[in-house]
C-alpha cells in the first residue's frame, strides 16, 4: 500500500525529532586523542597510507564497537599486532605505539561497553512498549570487524519478538518501510545511510548514540537555487541539533575510501587470458560486493537486477521473457546484481560457441572475425583518429570518440554496425596497406559481412537461451524462498558455460572513472586478488 | 446559517490547497485498504493536486513555466499530481481536441465526430485525418468521413483553424469505461460534460521509472461524492493512461526516464521524477514542467541544471498563483521561476 507509506513519511517529516545521547568514556575519548595524533604524526606521505588505514580501522572497531571490547570478533590483539609490524620501521612513532596499545589493552581488560549498554536500553525501553526499532547495521562502508551475523542474533534473541528489532543493512532496506524510532550507534560520518536517516523521514524518532569526543555529523542538505517563487517548510529539529565540527580522521577516510580503493587496481592481477588491448579505454564504475569483492561495471551496461523479486514486490510474470534490469550507474546499495562467476570470457561469447560448436561450425568466429588483428595492427601504426578521419571523408561519422573504432578490435562489439560503413572500414585497411586473408577488399568485405551476421544469428539463439534458462532457475530459488545475504550461486543446467552468482550491492563509487575495458567485469576481492570473471 | 447548508457548502473544505480548484464535491484519496474507512485526505496531497492543476491551467504564450518539489518522498506524487493535472484540463469545459492537438496528429489518425440530427439527437461519425493546408487565407485539415450513411459517404469535412469546435473531435468512441470516469469526475467539476472526457488527450508526460510507477498507483484510489454515495475509483482508470484497445486518446503518457528523441511537444504538461529524469530535460518539448526530487536524492548535478535554469528566468513572466497558503506542507520546498521560450 504505496501511498499509506508516503502518508506515513509525509506525517514523518511533521514529526520527526532527534534525540542524542552523548557517551561520557575517557577511555574513548583518549582513543580519539591518540588516534589524531598518529594522523598528525604521520603526515600526509603516501607511504604512510597503509599504516593510517590500520590506524584509521582500529579507532573505528572501538568507537563503533556494540560487542564487549574482550569480543573476539573486533580482533584487538590482531591489529595492534599489525600495527605494531608496520610502525616498528618508523622510530618516532616508538611512544605512541605504546600509549595505542595500552589504551587498546584497558578496553580489552573493561570489556563493559557503554555504547553497547546504551543501546540495548534503548532497545528494551522500546520493546516493553511493543515498538518495532530499526537498528542502523551499515555504520560503514565496507565491512568492519564486530559487525556480523553474530551481533544481529544476540539483538534477536534479545528481542521479545524476532519482529521488534530491524537491521538495516542498506538504504534499500530503510526506503522500504517506516518505523517508530531507529538506533543510529554511530557519528553517521562513515555510514552510506547518512543522508536518508537524517532526511529521508523514514522514522518518527531517530535516537543517535555517540561518544561526546566522537560527535554527530548531521549532512547537510542543498538548498534550492533561488527562483521567482520559493515556498519552503523544511523538517523541524535538524536545524536546532547542536553539531560537532567534523573529525580529521573520519574526513580523512571518508575521502579516502573510494580513491583508496581504485588506487589498488595498479596493482591488479589480470588473468593472462584477458591481457592485451590495454589501450582501450571505457567508462566504468565500482561496484562493491559483499563478501568483500569488488567489480568495475562499465556505466552504460544494464545489468539484471533481482531484488525486487526475491522481496516478492514483482513477479517474473511482469517481465515475460525478458529479465529486470538496472543501468549500473542507477545500481543502489543493497540491489542484488547477477553476475557470472566461473569460465572465461564473455558468457554469451561461451554459450554461442557451444551453439556453433554443436552445428559443426567451429571455425565460423575465426573466419569471420580475421579482420580484427588486421585492423588492430593498422590502429598500432596509425592510430584511430587516422582511420576516423578517413571514415568520415567517406560520410560515416561516429557519434562517439575517435578511441571507439578500438572497441571493434575487441569482442566488445562484433564490428561496424552498418555493412556499408564495414565495407568502408575493410576498404579503409587495404588503403593502409593491409590485407584480410588472401582476396580483394570487396570479397573481403562481403564474406566477412555475411558470417558476421551468422555469428549475430547465433548471438541472439544464445542469449535466448541464457534468460530462458536464468529465467527457470531464478523462479526456481525465487519458490523456495531462498534469502540472499551476500551471494548465490545459480547454476544453469546444460549451459556448460559456466556459473553466475546473485551479488548483493555494498556500495556504488559516485564517480565513473576511465579504465582499460579488459578490467570491466573481473570480480576482486577487496585485496585485489581476482577472484573470477564477468 | 444552518448546520446543514454550512455542512452542505463547505464540507469539502478539507485543506485550504484544494479551495483554487472550486470542487463541487467532497475528494479523497487512498489505498484500497484504507479509502473506505479514511475520512480525509491528507494535507500533502492536496497539495500535490493543487500544483499539479495550477501547472496545467498556466499556459501562458510563449512562456515556459518550471516548478521544482523537494519532497521526503516522491511515492505516488507524479501520479497525484497529474491527477490534479487532469482536473485543471477537465474543468476548462474543453469539448474537443484542440487545433494544436488536432495538428500533432499524424494523417491518417482515426477521429470521431458527433454532429446534430434531427431534433435533439446525435449521431456519431468514424473518419481519418488527412492533410493539411492553407485555403482562403487560412489554415485547414481534412477530415475524411468513413461511414455506410448514405449522405455523409466519402464526405470531406474542413476543420478550420478558427474555429476547431465546429466538427467537435474526439480520439474516441463512448465506451462504458468512459462513462465511469465521467461519473467520478462530475462529482466534484461543476458543469462537467461527457464529451469533455472524451476530447481529454494528451495532458501530462510523466518522465519516470516505469515499473515503479505502475507499482506505485496499482492500489491508489480516489474517491468523489457529492451528496450520495462516493464513487471509488482506481487512480489508474482516471488518469487515463494510453491504453491500446481505446485507440490514441489517453490522459496521462509515461515515458521513462531516458527518452531517445525529443517528446511532449504541444503537451500542456511534463513531470520529470528524479535527477535521472531531470537530466534529461532538454529532450521535454511540454509548454511546463514540473520537476519532483526526494530530499535524499538531491544533488550538485541537480542543483547545478536547475541553477542554470534560473539564471535565465524572467521574473516578470510568473504568474503568481493566488489563495494558496503561506507554506507548503511540512518537509515541502516549492521553487517557481519562468523562461522565454525561445530561451530553453
Amino acid at each position: 500500500m504505496k501511498f499509506d507509506l508516503a502518508d506515513r513519511i509525509f506525517q514523518n517529516a511533521q514529526n520527526f525529532k532527534i534525540l542524542c545521547h552523548w557517551l561520557d568514556f575517557p577511555p574513548m575519548d583518549e582513543l580519539i586523542k591518540e588516534t589524531r595524533l598518529w594522523f598528525a604524526t604521520l603526515g600526509q606521505e603516501e607511504d604512510t597510507i597503509s599504516l593510517r588505514r590500520k590506524i584509521w580501522l582500529l579507532r573505528s572497531t572501538a568507537i563503533l564497537a556494540l560487542l564487549p571490547f574482550d569480543s573476539e570478533d573486533l580482533g584487538f590483539n590482531q591489529q595492534i599486532l599489525s600495527i605494531k609490524r608496520e610502525a616498528a620501521y618508523i622510530p618516532y612513532l616508538e611512544e605512541r605505539q605504546e600509549r595505542l596499545e595500552n589504551l587498546i589493552q584497558f578496553l580489552v581488560e573493561n570489556p563493559d561497553n557503554p555504547k553497547r549498554r546504551k543501546v540495548f536500553q534503548l532497545l528494551q525501553e522500546s520493546w516493553i512498549q511493543g515498538i518495532k526499532v530499526g537498528l542502523v547495521y551499515a555504520v560503514t562502508r565496507g565491512s568492519l570487524p564486530g559487525w556480523s551475523e553474530k551481533l544481529i542474533r544476540e539483538l534477536q534473541e534479545l528481542a521479545p519478538g524476532k519482529e521488534l528489532i530491524e537491521p538495516i543493512s542498506s538504504p534499500k532496506v530503510l526506503r522500504a518501510g517506516t518505523y517508530k524510532q531507529i538506533i543510529f550507534p554511530a557519528n553517521g560520518s562513515l555510514s552510506p545511510l547518512l543522508m536518508d536517516v537524517y532526511h529521508g523521514c523514514r522514522t518518527q524518532r531517530l535516537d543517535v548514540v555517540a561518544y561526546k569526543k566522537e560527535g554527530i555529523k548531521v549532512p547537510q542538505r542543498l538548498t534550492l537555487p533561488k527562483g521567482t517563487l520559493i515556498k519552503i517548510r523544511p523538517v523541524r529539529t535538524l536545524e536546532e541539533l547542536q553539531q560537532t565540527t567534523s573529525d580529521p580522521v573520519d574526513e580523512w577516510a571518508q575521502r579516502r575510501f573510494w580513491e583508496s580503493i581504485r588506487a589498488l587496481e595498479a596493482k591488479v592481477d589480470i588473468p593472462p587470458s584477458v591481457k592485451g588491448d590495454h589501450e582501450i579505454t571505457v567508462e566504468a564504475r565500482l561496484v562493491l560486493l559483499s563478501n568483500n569483492k569488488k567489480v568495475y561495471l562499465r556505466d552504460d551496461l544494464s545489468v539484471i537486477e533481482i531484488s525486487d523479486l526475491v522481496a516478492g514486490l514483482e513477479s517474473l510474470e511482469d517481465y515475460g521473457k525478458k529479465l529486470p534490469r538496472k543501468i549500473v550507474n542507477q545500481l543502489e546499495v543493497g540491489d542484488l546484481i547477477v553476475l557470472r562467476t566461473s569460465g572465461s570470457g564473455d558468457y554469451l561469447y561461451d554459450v554461442a560457441n557451444s551453439l556453433l560448436e554443436a552445428d559443426g561450425k567451429r571455425r565460423l568466429r575465426d573466419e569471420a572475425l580475421d579482420w580484427k588483428p588486421v585492423l588492430k595492427q593498422a590502429i598500432k601504426i596509425h592510430g584511430t583518429e587516422a582511420i576516423f578521419i578517413r571514415l568520415k571523408n567517406r560520410g560515416h561519422e561516429l557519434k562517439t570518440n575517435h578511441r571507439y573504432i578500438g572497441l571493434w578490435t575487441t569482442d566488445v562489439v562484433i564490428g561496424p554496425k552498418s555493412e556499408s560503413r564495414f565495407r568502408n572500414l575493410i576498404s579503409i585497411i587495404y588503403e593502409l596497406g593491409y590485407k584480410v586473408g588472401n582476396s580483394d577488399q570487396v570479397t573481403a568485405a562481403s564474406t566477412r559481412w555475411q558470417k558476421m551476421k551468422e555469428i549475430i544469428r547465433y548471438h541472439g539463439k544464445a542469449g535466448r537461451k541464457i534468460r530462458q534458462d536464468l529465467l527457470k532457475e531464478l523462479r526456481r530459488m525465487i519458490e523456495s524462498g531462498v534469502i540472499i545475504t551476500d551471494s548465490y550461486s545459480l547454476t544453469i543446467p546444460d549451459v556448460s558455460a559456466g556459473e553466475l552468482s546473485v551479488f548483493r550491492v555494498a556500495g556504488i563509487d559516485p564517480e565513473a572513472v576511465e579504465i582499460p575495458y579488459y578490467q570491466t567485469g573481473l570480480i576482486m576481492d577487496m585485496q585485489n586478488k581476482t577472484v573470477s570473471q564477468l | 446559517m444552518k448546520l446543514e447548508s454550512f455542512i452542505k457548502r463547505d464540507y469539502h473544505v478539507m485543506s485550504t490547497w484544494l479551495q483554487p480548484l472550486e470542487l463541487i464535491g467532497k475528494l479523497r484519496l487512498g489505498s484500497s485498504k484504507s479509502i473506505k474507512n479514511n475520512n480525509r485526505i491528507p494535507d500533502w496531497a492536496s497539495f500535490l493536486i493543487w500544483a499539479g492543476w495550477w501547472m496545467r491551467r498556466a499556459q501562458v504564450k510563449n512562456v515556459r513555466i518550471f516548478m521544482v518539489l523537494l519532497l521526503p518522498t516522491r511515492i505516488c506524487c507524479s501520479a497525484i499530481c497529474s491527477f490534479g493535472a487532469i482536473i485543471g484540463s477537465l474543468g476548462q469545459s474543453k469539448k474537443a481536441l484542440t487545433w494544436e492537438q488536432i495538428c500533432s496528429l499524424p494523417s491518417g489518425t482515426e477521429v470521431f465526430t458527433t454532429l446534430p440530427e434531427k431534433g435533439s439527437k446525435l449521431i456519431q461519425l468514424k473518419g481519418k485525418l488527412g492533410n493539411q493546408r492553407n485555403e482562403g487565407g487560412q489554415k485547414v485539415r481534412e477530415l475524411i468521413i468513413e461511414t455506410h450513411i448514405k449522405k455523409f459517404k466519402d464526405s470531406i469535412f474542413l476543420i478550420l483553424e478558427k474555429n476547431p469546435y465546429q466538427y467537435p473531435l474526439t480520439l474516441t468512441q463512448q465506451r462504458r469505461r468512459f462513462n465511469d470516469i465521467y461519473n467520478f469526475y462530475k462529482n466534484i467539476i461543476a458543469e462537467l460534460n461527457l464529451s469533455t472526457i472524451l476530447a481529454i488527450h494528451n495532458e501530462c508526460l510523466i518522465i519516470t521509472n516505469q515499473a515503479g510507477w505502475k507499482r506505485d498507483i496499482c492500489t491508489l484510489q480516489a474517491a468523489a461524492s457529492d451528496q450520495s454515495e462516493p464513487i471509488i475509483c482506481d487512480l489508474d482508470l482516471l488518469l487515463m493512461p494510453s491504453a491500446k484497445d481505446e485507440g490514441a486518446q489517453s490522459g496521462i503518457l509515461i515515458s521513462s526516464q531516458r527518452p531517445s528523441h525529443i517528446i511532449g511537444e504541444n503537451m500542456p504538461l511534463a513531470i520529470l521524477e528524479g535527477p535521472e529524469s531531470l537530466k534529461n530535460w532538454e529532450l521535454i518539448r511540454t509548454q511546463n514542467i514540473m520537476i519532483l526530487m526526494d530530499q535524499a536524492e538531491y544533488d550538485e548535478n541537480s542543483k547545478g541544471i536547475l541553477a542554470n535554469l534560473t539564471s535565465v528566468r524572467n521574473d516578470a513572466l510568473l504568474p503568481m498563483p493566488e489563495g494558496i497558503p503561506l507554506q507548503p506542507p511540512p518537509g515541502i520546498e516549492m521553487m517557481m521561476f519562468a523562461l522565454e521560450a525561445r530561451e530553453v
